[in-house]
């Protein structure tokens, strides 16, 4: 059982590689270069609601350390900021909500996970206000988020049986 | 228990977080910046008028212009290029930044605004 789950956080991980590999690729709004679609977050997501916390915030920790690996410490930071504070807020909507729906909780983690590392940014170079890209923050974080929860909807039953057999 | 897509409670949440980011985006003042600052490595290396011309090269080879009424980044070693790709600066509050070279360029405005408060 041991190795099986080992395995699977593996292949989780390397699947978030591929995917935010995958979106640096594209620039959504050239005018505000850091926001992302944020697909890797799916798979992040799909081991907090299937396996366990502990192997979210691992495979986000790996993340940050691809980042670190391929575009530098501030890159790492930030990986790691926004997922380690989405997850955290996840978790604990979680715990007042069991029940809570896809879409809130995918919203709600795209949101801090933009929060989190404008403001890191903010502290690390010299107080850039993130106040005149809250808005495209908010509204790219809120589409992203529902966009993200369809299509966990859609792939959790799926990838899934990556693991039940 | 059957997770659900979305729920009413959610959706009204979503309904109300895009208003909140049109209202923010109509409230926040869009004046003309008068000031391009350069920092490097979280301290501010050097400040332009943004009315005048200007071209600095820095130490981390990054090349940034400023063409009276903006600034924008023009080279950068980095790989993703996303300063340059953030393209012409030029409303007070704006910023680009090359995260690789902790280069930031940021325009402000003369009068004292929310940027300066922290």
């Amino acid at each position: 059982m041991k190795t099986k789950k080992l395995t699977v956080i593996a292949l989780l991980s390397a699947l978030a590689l591929v995917l935010s590999f995958i979106e640096g690729q594209f620039i959504i709004f050239p005018a505000c270069p850091g926001i992302k679609l944020g697909l890797s977050n799916i798979v992040v997501m799909f081991t907090l609601l299937t396996l366990d916390k502990k192997s979210a915030y691992g495979i986000s920790a790996i993340k940050a350390l691809f980042a670190l690996a391929t575009r530098g410490v501030m890159a790492g930071l930030l990986s790691l900021s926004g997922g380690v504070i989405s997850i955290t807020v996840i978790l604990i909507i979680l715990f007042f909500k069991k029940d809570a729906s896809f879409s809130a909780l995918s919203i709600s983690g795209a949101l801090f996970h933009n929060l989190a590392q404008f403001t890191l940014i903010r502290i690390v170079y010299g107080g850039a206000s993130f106040l005149p890209y809250l808005p495209l923050l908010i509204a790219s974080g809120t589409v992203f988020g529902i966009m993200n929860a369809i299509l966990l909807k859609a792939v959790l039953p799926h990838l899934k049986k990556i693991y039940e057999k | 228990m059957e997770r659900k897509l979305i729920t009413k409670k959610a959706l009204i949440f979503i309904i109300f977080l895009l208003l909140t980011a049109t209202i923010l985006y109509f409230l926040l003042p869009k004046s003309q910046g008068d000031i391009a600052e350069i920092w490097v490595d979280g301290k501010l290396y050097k400040s332009f008028d943004l009315n005048d011309s200007f071209e600095v090269t820095l130490k981390n080879g990054i090349i940034i212009k400023g063409d009276g009424k903006s600034a924008h980044f023009v080279e950068s070693s980095c790989r993703d290029k996303i300063c340059i790709n953030t393209g012409s600066l030029s409303l007070s509050g704006q910023w680009a930044a090359c995260l690789p070279n902790s280069t930031v360029l940021k325009i402000k405005g003369e009068e004292a605004n929310a940027d300066t408060v922290s």
